[in-house]
């Protein structure tokens, strides 16, 4: 049996009368990723937003049930917030650096989490184990100083997931990460997921099948606000149990 | 929702329904040559298996094509894994009815050994399980491929019971030993093709319900689902 890094039990949302996520029960697999398919609308940014509260901020937002993190429910009223998202990180749709330097973008999470106080050299050191990790490190190793945002679009959402893996996070949360991107940047995120992998929880909510198929070890599909089908990514393309799964991921859907 | 893709794939069945058409005729044909002592029948035989290699690539390159193109997922995926299975099967079919036709044409230059009951027997339930297990493909139907698998085991029977008797036949009377053979090799061509209306059936099962039944490979555990 898998250890899971984040189990949801009776999850309900609600954006005021409209329940947005119905009784999901969903895990999400230490060390893999996991990936969340459905048609626009279903809920599934909703259930990624859920892991590391940032529905939060929306106005009416009402969650009822459980969302467990390191044997806790995030949902507890004594939550530290900071604390949480440093240890749940996202990366969105358009890659959104700072528009400040690279060096200064990696290095953000750890002035916000009052890292900050070590040696310039210690910094530096810092910037670099990232950019590596994200395979960036070849390429901008003397542009360190350059404008984050003059970066490609590719090299922008990897920078994204290096800010990110400086705070030292469990779980990286992915929205769309490559919709934005084309065939050749999605091949080379995809590959940096796998490596990733290695030392980090990914959830990934996507359009793409294909996608979905690629990269993640389960899939969940999800319809108006329930968790149709969840299981190993291979089952559900192949043989999915659920009529409604096979509809959409046949394309008959509608 | 009806797709496009849906009439593609239809495309494809019917060309496999044909093709399992020729391979029960050219079955037909090489027993009947043999029973009837028709060394003309054959002739057909042999020119069917031409259309049967024509199709057998056409079906494959265009099963290729869908799956390229199409990128299918779940039962649409398994179809078309499964037309690309089932068409080396019929071909494999066909192949094995030309051996019995050519069989057939060195045994009809000498006299009959003895009077020819169990292998019309058995190529008659071979063409029925190619026969029910394309249907089964074509009209979904799981059950009646099952049905076809349990016809394996009476075509079993029937071959080895067959090699027994002949075998009297050759230790009796050494004459016989060619003619013998010969049969023995039909019956196993006939037993062959029994095997890949079992395989194709199979398939039908794995398309239907998405499970794979081959070698009962359901019942080791570590093989829940396809």
């Amino acid at each position: 049996m898998a250890e899971f890094a984040l189990t949801t039990k009776n999850l309900n949302l609600y954006y005021g009368r409209f329940q947005a996520l119905k009784d999901v029960q969903f895990s999400v697999a230490e060390k893999k990723i996991t990936s969340i398919i459905g048609p626009s609308g279903c809920g599934k940014s909703t259930l990624l937003r859920v892991f590391n509260r940032m529905n939060d901020l929306v106005e009416g937002v009402k969650i009822t049930g459980e969302v467990n993190f390191e044997n806790r429910n995030i949902y507890a009223p004594d939550t530290d917030l900071l604390k949480l998202r440093k240890k749940i990180g996202m990366v969105f749709q358009r890659p959104n650096p700072f528009p400040i330097s690279i060096f200064e973008n990696i290095v953000f999470g750890l002035k916000i989490h009052h890292l900050y106080r070590e040696s310039k050299e210690f910094l530096y050191k810092f910037a670099e184990e990232s950019l590596k990790s994200v395979l960036l490190w070849e390429d901008l190793k003397d542009k360190l100083n350059h404008l984050a945002t003059n970066l490609s679009l590719e090299q922008q959402q990897k920078l994204c997931i290096a800010r990110l893996l400086v705070v030292k996070p469990e779980v990286l949360l992915m929205d769309e990460p490559c919709s934005a991107l084309d065939p050749i940047s999605t091949a080379k995120i995809e590959e940096l997921m796998q490596e990733l992998k290695k030392n980090y929880t990914i959830v990934i909510v996507t359009h793409n099948m294909q996608q979905a198929g690629r990269v993640s070890d389960e899939t969940g599909y999800m319809l108006l606000g329930e968790l149709i089908e969840f299981g190993a990514t291979q089952t559900l393309f192949t043989a999915p149990r659920d009529k409604r799964t096979e509809d959409y991921i046949t394309g008959r859907l509608g | 929702m009806e797709r496009h893709f849906d009439e593609e794939l239809t495309n494809l069945k019917q060309r496999l329904l044909k093709m399992a058409d020729w391979a029960q005729e050219m079955i037909s044909l090489s027993i009947r040559a043999l029973v009837e002592r028709n060394p003309a029948l054959t002739e057909q035989v042999f020119e069917i298996e031409n259309k049967v290699n024509h199709i057998e690539i056409e079906i494959e390159e265009d099963a290729l094509r869908l799956l390229a193109l199409r990128q299918p997922a779940a039962r649409d995926l398994r179809l078309l894994t499964a037309v690309l299975k089932i068409d080396n099967d019929l071909e494999r079919v066909a192949d094995q009815a030309v051996n019995i036709s050519e069989t057939a044409l060195h045994l009809l230059k000498e006299p009959q050994l003895k009077p020819l009951i169990d292998i019309p027997n058995m190529a008659s339930i071979a063409q029925k399980m190619i026969k029910d297990s394309i249907t089964a493909f074509v009209h979904h139907d799981p059950e009646l491929a099952q049905k076809v698998c349990r016809s394996d085991d009476e075509v079993d029977k029937i071959n080895e019971q067959l090699f027994r008797e002949l075998l009297t036949y050759m230790m009796e009377d050494p004459k016989t030993i060619t003619r013998a053979v010969a049969l023995i090799l039909i019956s196993r061509n006939l037993e062959r093709i029994a095997d890949h209306a079992t395989n194709v059936s199979e398939d039908v099962i794995f398309i239907e319900q998405g499970k794979n039944i081959k070698h009962h490979i359901q019942e080791e555990p570590g093989h829940l689902v396809a």
